[in-house]
């Protein structure tokens, strides 16, 4: 990788993060800092626009249905998907949690995970009665997919990993793990939390089932997040929590329900989060994705350069991570080496990921 | 992280506003762990 030596901020945004104004931020795959256009949507459409969606007759409400819709449209488009293939959810983890209560499982009771994955896409499928596979990882820090391959059986409803890892920055190959999946007759479900805000993503392209992001960690507000799914799946799930907005018609004896996506959006939504949502998508799409990955698998690469050159630090993951570098002191506890970096004014995390049997 | 023999690592992780000045202070942070546990 041909690396310049030094990336003098090459996308010139960092005037537009008020937050971290004398502060070297370097824990965004935990949630991403928010530019201040971000800021700015979420602020006038609470003090200037707000208003209900999809209940009120006034003018102000019909507007706001048209710019919560509006954002449902952005944030699939954002991934390559149709509007009407978004579910709006708090975030990723709702989104896992939703496929994996909703599902139906016909008859097969095993889904296959990785061991690099968050608790976010292991607990959901234990809590749903799930019996849970891991598959192996490669030397590097990758998915093994060739044992994935091997692991699978038609016994599993679904293949669900991490498109990016949230502790090595490993890229997984989506489209094979889509054939793979696909070849025992299993769903694939894609956690995009790490990669919708480090690179652009083709949902359609991967062959995907479902897809899940949430917007803090690409810019934009806690509490929302996006369920992408093929039209046609998303359609013959049954929902999975009852009230307004989701109904077609209610009587006592027998209730009847909208089609997806409204249908998995009981009660009033997080009508500004949609909002900020959209004005995050818009923000990293003037961008551009693709400038944005280059950025940060040259601050990778400046990262790993550095720190191999001092003695006694341990690299982990592949070189060609997606914007993360996990590291250790040798002899020094992860918490001890994040506690005297925050002292010294860097924010890093120090974390562990599930362990296996 | 047990698959590495490790129980824990400390990660840096970028976004779009991220530059060699979050390097540099990450290294040098690094450097004065090393100092304090050498």
């Amino acid at each position: 990788m041909n690396a310049p030596a030094r990336i003098n901020s090459a996308l010139n945004v960092r005037d537009q993060f008020p937050a971290i104004e004398n502060w070297h931020y370097l824990d965004s795959a935990a949630t991403a800092q928010k530019p201040q256009a971000v800021i700015d949507a979420i602020t006038e459409a609470y003090a200037r626009d707000y208003a209900t969606v999809h209940r009120g007759v006034y003018q102000r409400s019909s507007e706001m249905t048209g710019r919560y819709e509006d954002a449902r449209a952005a944030a699939s488009g954002l991934i390559g998907g149709q509007a009407n293939e978004v579910v709006f959810t708090r975030g990723a983890t709702e989104a896992i949690n939703l496929v994996a209560r909703s599902l139906p499982k016909e008859g097969r009771t095993r889904v296959l995970l990785s061991r690099l994955e968050h608790h976010s896409n292991i607990v959901p499928w234990q809590l749903a009665g799930y019996e849970v596979d891991a598959a192996p990882l490669t030397d590097d820090g990758q998915v093994n997919l060739d044992a994935a391959e091997a692991l699978l059986t038609e016994e599993h409803r679904v293949v669900a990993l991490a498109h990016v890892s949230n502790v090595l920055g490993s890229v997984l190959d989506a489209k094979r793990a889509a054939e793979i999946a696909h070849s025992k007759g299993a769903l694939l479900l894609l956690d995009g939390c790490q990669a919708v805000p480090r690179m652009p993503v083709d949902v359609a392209a991967f062959g995907a089932d479902f897809y899940a992001f949430s917007a803090h960690k690409l810019y934009g507000p806690t509490g929302i997040g996006a369920l992408w799914g093929r039209a046609d799946l998303l359609n013959s799930l049954p929902p999975w929590q009852g009230g307004g907005s989701m109904i077609d018609r209610v009587t006592f004896e027998e209730t009847t329900y909208l089609d997806a996506p409204m249908r998995f959006e009981a009660g009033t939504p997080h009508i500004v989060g949609a909002i900020g949502l959209h004005a995050a998508v818009d923000w990293i799409g003037k961008l551009g994705l693709d400038a944005v990955h280059a950025h940060e698998c040259a601050l990778v690469a400046e990262t790993r350069s550095k720190l191999s050159n001092i003695p006694g630090v341990t690299l982990y993951g592949a070189e060609d991570s997606a914007g993360i570098v996990s590291f250790n002191v040798d002899g020094v506890h992860a918490h001890d080496t994040a506690t005297i970096l925050d002292d010294a004014g860097v924010a890093v995390r120090a974390g562990t990921i599930a362990r296996s049997r | 992280m047990d698959w590495l023999g490790v129980a824990a690592t400390a990660r840096a992780s970028f976004a779009a506003h991220s530059d060699s000045s979050d390097i540099d202070a990450l290294v040098r942070g690094i450097k004065q762990v090393k100092r304090i546990f050498g």
